[in-house]
């Protein structure tokens, strides 16, 4: 039998390593409202309205962190940092501003998966704007596929889901580009290292990102389904 | 040639018999996988409301599993729907506020449409066997 806890960790991982869209290491300036380049564009870099995203390179603290995108041109990133505490179970957002800070080079911003996440059996309180992530592993098949009953090959498939929940009324930018880069990263085939064995992305249900459902409450989540199958050995315990 | 010509449509006949009864019971099995569950594909099926004001204690069955119906099996292009806004919701666990999606029940679960998805190989191959056994 596989270890679904590395199984999922496994998923996990590939997922944390996405990268929607980043500046790569550029040369950029501060501003009281966000961001601003002289050469290069935001806007080919992939970045759009609603994505989570992460700074670094400053100088100053204060525009150094997370924050989500509220406007892009070419020049100019127009971001709402965050700082999320949790204290004694108790969680609060802080929304400092940027500082002016000067043009310099090896700055870096940077889309990847959201920074709040409520991954499995894990809670997470939303907050209003934010961009988030719901995980949810779900075994669902266990087969011995091939004989012998002791030692045979035993087939494990179940399904990976990441929920994708961005501001509503923002446009399609920023969830659909967050699902297209996870799915490339769960690619029909992909193999990934699972504790001491390997889940195989499926090629036959390949990753199926699905439509934007706003939910009236502030929110709208794209469901992104991927399938997994992995083999072991089967054992039969004594 | 004659005997063999007819050889040739009495196999064709039974083949053409053989297929429409597959297509039959794979669209049956689908709709039961996503509705009641299925252990060939892992689907838990709907779940069916048992406690709590408002549900009826003893009582199988539910207006969200009572939802989903098939259509069209006749024309060769079967459908299998739901008319119920929070089949949705249910599928993928999304909660209608702010925080994790609760289950009030023991019986079924999420993803049912993912997880049937997922197995459908396994309904046909299933059904096929069955029916050239």
């Amino acid at each position: 039998m596989i270890s679904h806890l590395a199984n999922t960790l496994a998923l996990r991982n590939r997922a944390l390593s996405v990268v929607v869209a980043t500046t790569g290491s550029a040369t950029l300036a501060a501003t009281a409202t966000g961001f601003t380049r002289a050469t290069g564009s935001f806007l080919t870099d992939g970045f759009s309205v609603g994505m989570d995203v992460v700074t670094s390179g400053f100088t100053n603290a204060a525009n150094n962190g997370n924050g989500v995108v509220v406007g892009v041109t070419a020049t100019t990133l127009t971001v709402s940092m965050y700082v999320v505490t949790i204290t004694n179970g108790a969680q609060s957002v802080t929304r400092p501003a940027t500082v002016i800070e000067a043009s310099a080079s090896g700055r870096t911003i940077a889309a990847k998966l959201p920074s709040m996440r409520a991954f499995e059996n894990v809670d997470l309180i939303p907050a209003a704007g934010i961009p988030y992530v719901e995980e949810d592993y779900a075994p669902a098949t266990h087969t011995l596929i091939a004989g012998p009953r002791q030692g045979g090959i035993a087939e494990e498939t179940g399904l990976y889901m990441l929920k994708l929940y961005g501001p509503t009324n923002v446009g399609v930018g920023a969830l659909r580009k967050l699902a297209d880069a996870l799915a490339a990263l769960f690619a029909g085939g992909t193999i990934l290292t699972s504790g001491a064995g390997a889940v195989r992305i499926r090629g036959d249900v390949a990753p199926v990102p699905a439509q934007i459902l706003p939910q009236g409450n502030g929110w709208s989540v794209l469901p992104l389904s991927v399938y997994w199958l992995a083999n072991s050995s089967n054992t039969i315990a004594a | 040639m004659g005997a063999f010509a007819d050889q040739v449509r009495q196999f064709t006949a039974k083949a053409e018999q053989l297929s429409n009864d597959v297509y039959a019971n794979v669209v049956s099995a689908t709709f039961n996988s996503i509705v009641n569950g299925s252990p060939i594909t892992g689907s838990p099926g709907q779940p069916v409301g048992q406690y709590g004001p408002g549900y009826h204690p003893g009582e199988v069955g539910g207006a969200l599993k009572a939802s989903w119906q098939v259509s069209g099996i006749e024309t060769g292009d079967a459908l299998i729907s739901t008319y119920s806004p929070y089949a949705v919701q249910n599928e993928y666990g999304i909660s209608a506020t702010d925080g994790p999606y609760v289950q009030h029940t023991t019986i079924g679960g999420r993803h049912s449409v993912a997880q049937t998805i997922g197995g459908f190989g396994r309904i046909v191959a299933d059904e096929v066997a069955k029916a050239t056994k």
